[in-house]
């Protein structure tokens, strides 16, 4: 709707019976036969390249194209990129229902077992990541401590041959203020 | 050399902050034995890179290698008409631009900063110079590229051979690893990544939502439920990860000194 937007925008959204999903951003072509390419890659990103149909959580959902007015351009089956007729799929799902309690019941506890198994993560996460920094610190110390030893080091030898030759130049020292003093 | 102390000194003052998730620092580096370490440890830069910077794009020379603290960057094929596909993903397990250690000084991809990232920056030159001469550090970037072949070639199968959902769900697992389930991607950049149009990105972060797998706020994604994640994922999740945790332990293994006690913390 945008004032100097000279591209008519095109909205996709999914439909399945009484379901929908809207899609609020849109996007903006030259025509509709740009919205009409665009619907078609998006439905072939929802073909399950594996088993050759659409994938099973989308099977039956259609593609709803409605211009900036709501005006519908297009409704298309997604089943339609793969050749099947719309809400055809390849295995309907035909998975035996579980009695409802029990049903519930695992889900509760399924709902646990994955707040544990994130807290789990996260504070395994994060026991590598202080392990890892304490490594790459102890490291880098590590280093630093070889530094400091080489300068430790070079100074005491410095200091060792200041004090050598000081030695050296001692008795010079003396000699020369006593012909000073005579 | 003075330069570096500073920057040491600003490191050490993280662990001391309250954010666990600032805490992270290079898996690779960590593995890496001391004296390993000691000949890199002079050419660090510690840098920190916002997302959608690009560190290099496909053909251009790569100048340096970022071995990453915290974050998370992409690597991109495009095709000529402007597409693009992520055919590896690196984080803190990682570096960007390893090849070049072995003298490939050419990007093969397009590497881009997908989750902010901060990062030890080392010269190519001196990585390269440094696999000529230490046997850990040569070892640890063998393995590391090796490991990388083999995420590109998992990466190519799943994406000719997984559904959406599946290698979206892969996708979020890898990227909660690395920087927590608030994860601060927007839908645009999670399109390019899969190869996939952004509406069906939306579409199907629509549906985990109401699954309440994620939370889809304005530029993020909030990982509710890591579990269905995994059960949605592809085998492809465990088996980049297992590569990855077996290359660590090769190269901690050629560098054995450090102590054992850490290890068993290391996942």
């Amino acid at each position: 709707m945008s004032a100097g937007g000279a591209m008519p925008r095109f909205f996709f959204h999914f439909r399945k019976g009484r379901r929908s999903l809207s899609d609020r951003d849109g996007e903006t072509f030259d025509d509709v036969a740009g919205a009409h390419g665009m619907a078609l890659s998006i439905a072939r990103d929802f073909v399950d390249r594996a088993r050759g149909g659409i994938c099973r959580r989308w099977a039956g959902w259609s593609i709803d194209v409605r211009d900036q007015r709501g005006h519908r351009i297009l409704l298309m089956p997604l089943e339609q990129v793969v050749g099947l007729r719309p809400g055809e799929a390849l295995d309907p799902d035909g998975r035996p229902s579980l009695p409802r309690v029990v049903q519930l019941d695992s889900r509760r506890s399924g709902r646990l077992l994955s707040v544990l198994s994130n807290q789990t993560r996260r504070l395994r996460r994060q026991a590598s990541m202080v392990s890892d920094r304490q490594k790459y610190v102890v490291n880098r110390l590590d280093h630093e401590i070889g530094i400091a030893q080489e300068v430790a080091r070079q100074s005491r030898e410095l200091l060792a041959r200041s004090r050598a030759r000081s030695l050296l130049a001692g008795p010079l020292l003396v000699a020369r203020s006593g012909s000073f003093a005579r | 050399m003075r330069r570096q102390t500073g920057i040491l000194v600003d490191t050490m003052r993280i662990p001391g902050t309250s954010d666990p998730e600032r805490l992270g620092s290079n898996r690779l580096l960590a593995a890496l034995s001391a004296g390993g370490f000691s000949m890199i440890a002079p050419c660090i830069d510690e840098v920190e890179l916002e997302s959608g910077f690009v560190i290099h794009e496909a053909g251009a020379a790569i100048d340096h290698v970022y071995f990453i603290h915290g974050g998370m960057v992409s690597q991109l094929s495009a095709t000529a008409d402007g597409q693009s596909a992520e055919v590896a993903a690196i984080g803190r397990e990682g570096a960007v631009g390893a090849m070049a250690g072995l003298g490939s000084r050419r990007a093969v991809g397009r590497a881009v900063v997908q989750l902010p990232v901060r990062a030890a920056r080392v010269p190519a030159d001196r990585i390269a110079e440094l696999v000529r001469r230490s046997q850990p550090v040569q070892h640890m970037v063998v393995r590391y590229c090796d490991v990388m072949m083999a995420h590109v070639q998992q990466t190519a199968a799943c994406n000719a051979l997984h559904d959406v959902h599946a290698r979206l769900s892969r996708w979020l697992l890898h990227a909660e690893d690395r920087c927590g389930s608030r994860l601060r991607v927007t839908q645009e950049q999670l399109s390019q990544m899969l190869g996939v149009q952004r509406t069906t990105i939306t579409m199907v972060c629509r549906a985990m939502q109401s699954d309440e797998v994620i939370h889809i706020g304005r530029g993020v994604v909030d990982i509710r439920d890591s579990w269905a994640l995994q059960k949605r994922a592809c085998s492809c999740y465990h088996v980049m990860r297992a590569a990855t945790e077996r290359m660590l332990e090769d190269v901690r293994g050629i560098s054995a000194d450090a102590p054992a006690a850490w290890d068993g913390l290391m996942t």
